[in-house]
């Protein structure tokens, strides 16, 4: 059944592709919107997308974001072969990438940059990660240890050697 | 979010920061920043210090704009900018960095840094050229200088040009100095006070003003990029660059409000892909143009209606009459 679905063409052309994630909801997209993650686009030169791609590590919520932003930035990869398409104009986009990015808070930022980082696309995992990295900025140590909820790790003694290391981070 | 951190570990690893992969800790690191990561990230917990030791992360390292950068004592900075340069591993390509940079750092640079493709230092008012040139004798595939904000003399380009023959990028902004204005104002002064003046030859003028311009004309021909925006060149030393350097594609003239683009240049921009023009000056209230020349003036494109304030300008004082117009046609007489 998968492969017929996956065989199946859409009026604008492309083939689909299912996406089934580790909770076993199974996402419908054109290869178009799924070739964004260069993990599945290696999968779809190598004809092994037949039977649905599995993706155990990302779950059902995540992928659903994960399509929509497929969905909202096919068009920058389908305008060239798909030109009556309308394409989501790059205020949409910005507005929604701008949305979405606000939206995320702990732990589904986390979640999202693993997806965004195992998929392998490109554009999400960039902005995953500069949210993060906005998150990280002008706070010290202890205080990024609280936002993103990381244990101290480092002994008294190791602590020390750190510090002693690097005086000028800790000198004023 | 939990509020205080656990003191046991997170056994929910779908969420345990510390644990992010290598890659996406990598990115989020790069968009950090250099400075962020050294005073703050590096020491977050162990996974996050050796992933910020990766050689990788350092190939870039940039100092500049950060508030740091304007807080600490230069001794720190420095010592920041080493642990930066150590941890690229030998594999340093670009170093940028904003005021606090000395001597004795480009030296530690030199000594680890035979890598690097691109310097940026901006308003590092400590070097001197002689450092600097030496830091490029030393790089042998150095691409890109810039030594913005701090004036290098005319044998900082003839040395780094003969090092550096294949230099692609040179930036040497500056803040533009009307020197006709301070000149103007000494020979007033002298002249109150019964002084002499002695008039400088138009041609030894042009060529102390196109020093820098020559040397780079003569020295640099490989170059791709030229931002000179600030400076106090002329014309002529424009020309110069265009002859001596075949390749440019970007040309910054920017704020070089002694430049007159009359057609010729015009003509020689238009080969150019990406060229800035000086463009207009501010025209300040001090500068009164009686108000029939003013409507004079207005035929002239902006640029040149700012030339030719200027130029009338010098025709206020007596060293200057004979060439309030001429450089209209910069020829020497």
């Amino acid at each position: 059944m998968a492969a017929a679905a996956a065989e199946a063409t859409t009026d604008g052309g492309g083939k689909m592709i299912i996406l089934i994630s580790a909770d076993g909801k199974r996402f419908e997209v054109t290869e178009a919107v799924a070739s964004q993650s260069q993990l599945i686009s290696n999968m779809i030169e190598d004809d092994c997308t037949e039977n649905g791609v599995r993706l155990p590590n990302v779950d059902g919520d995540i992928l659903t974001m994960v399509v929509d932003y497929c969905n909202m930035h096919a068009g920058d990869a389908a305008a060239a072969g798909d030109t009556m398409k309308a394409s989501s104009t790059e205020e949409e986009l910005k507005k929604f990438d701008a949305e979405l990015v606000q939206a995320l808070e702990n732990p589904v930022l986390f979640k999202l940059i693993l997806a965004a980082n195992f998929l392998n696309i490109k554009s999400l995992l960039d902005m995953t990660c500069q949210r993060v990295a906005d998150m990280m900025s002008g706070k010290t140590p202890e205080q990024m240890r609280e936002t993103f909820s990381i244990e101290n790790d480092f002994t008294p003694e190791e602590e020390a050697a750190i510090r002693q290391e690097n005086a000028w981070a800790f000198d004023d | 979010m939990e509020a205080v951190p656990s003191p046991l570990p997170d056994t929910d690893s779908d969420r345990d920061w510390s644990e992010l992969p290598v890659d996406a800790l990598s990115a989020i690191f790069t968009k950090l920043g250099t400075v962020e990561i050294l005073m703050g990230a590096s020491f977050v917990c162990h996974s996050w210090l050796a992933a910020s030791k990766s050689p990788e992360l350092w190939r870039f390292v940039d100092m500049t704009r950060h508030k740091v950068i304007f807080s600490k004592r230069t001794g720190i900075l420095c010592a920041m900018a080493k642990a930066a340069i150590d941890r690229s591993d030998g594999q340093i390509e670009s170093f940028w960095a904003q005021k606090f940079v000395t001597g004795e750092l480009l030296d530690y640079i030199v000594r680890r840094a035979s890598t690097l493709k691109s310097i940026r230092l901006v308003a590092c008012t400590f070097i001197q050229w002689q450092s600097l040139a030496m830091l490029a004798a030393k790089c042998p595939l150095l691409e890109e200088i810039e030594c913005s904000y701090h004036k290098m003399p005319a044998d900082f380009f003839k040395c780094v040009g003969r090092v550096r023959p294949h230099l692609k990028r040179l930036r040497v902004h500056m803040h533009y100095f009307d020197q006709d204005e301070l000149e103007n104002e000494l020979i007033k002064h002298v002249l109150e006070e019964g002084g002499e003046v002695f008039e400088e030859p138009f041609e030894q003028r042009e060529a102390r003003r196109n020093a820098d311009a020559f040397a780079i004309a003569e020295n640099m021909h490989e170059l791709r990029l030229l931002q000179i925006a600030g400076h106090n060149l002329t014309e002529i030393g424009v020309h110069a660059i265009l002859d001596g350097c075949p390749h440019l594609e970007c040309l910054d003239l920017s704020s070089c409000h002694d430049i007159y683009v009359d057609g010729q240049l015009q003509a020689r921009f238009a080969m150019i892909r990406h060229v800035r023009l000086p463009g207009l000056m501010m025209v300040t209230a001090q500068i009164s143009v009686p108000s029939v020349r003013g409507s004079l003036w207005l035929i002239f494109s902006e640029v040149s209606l700012a030339l030719y304030l200027r130029r009338w300008r010098w025709g206020m004082v007596p060293m200057a009459t004979t060439k309030s117009l001429r450089p209209l046609t910069p020829v020497s007489t």
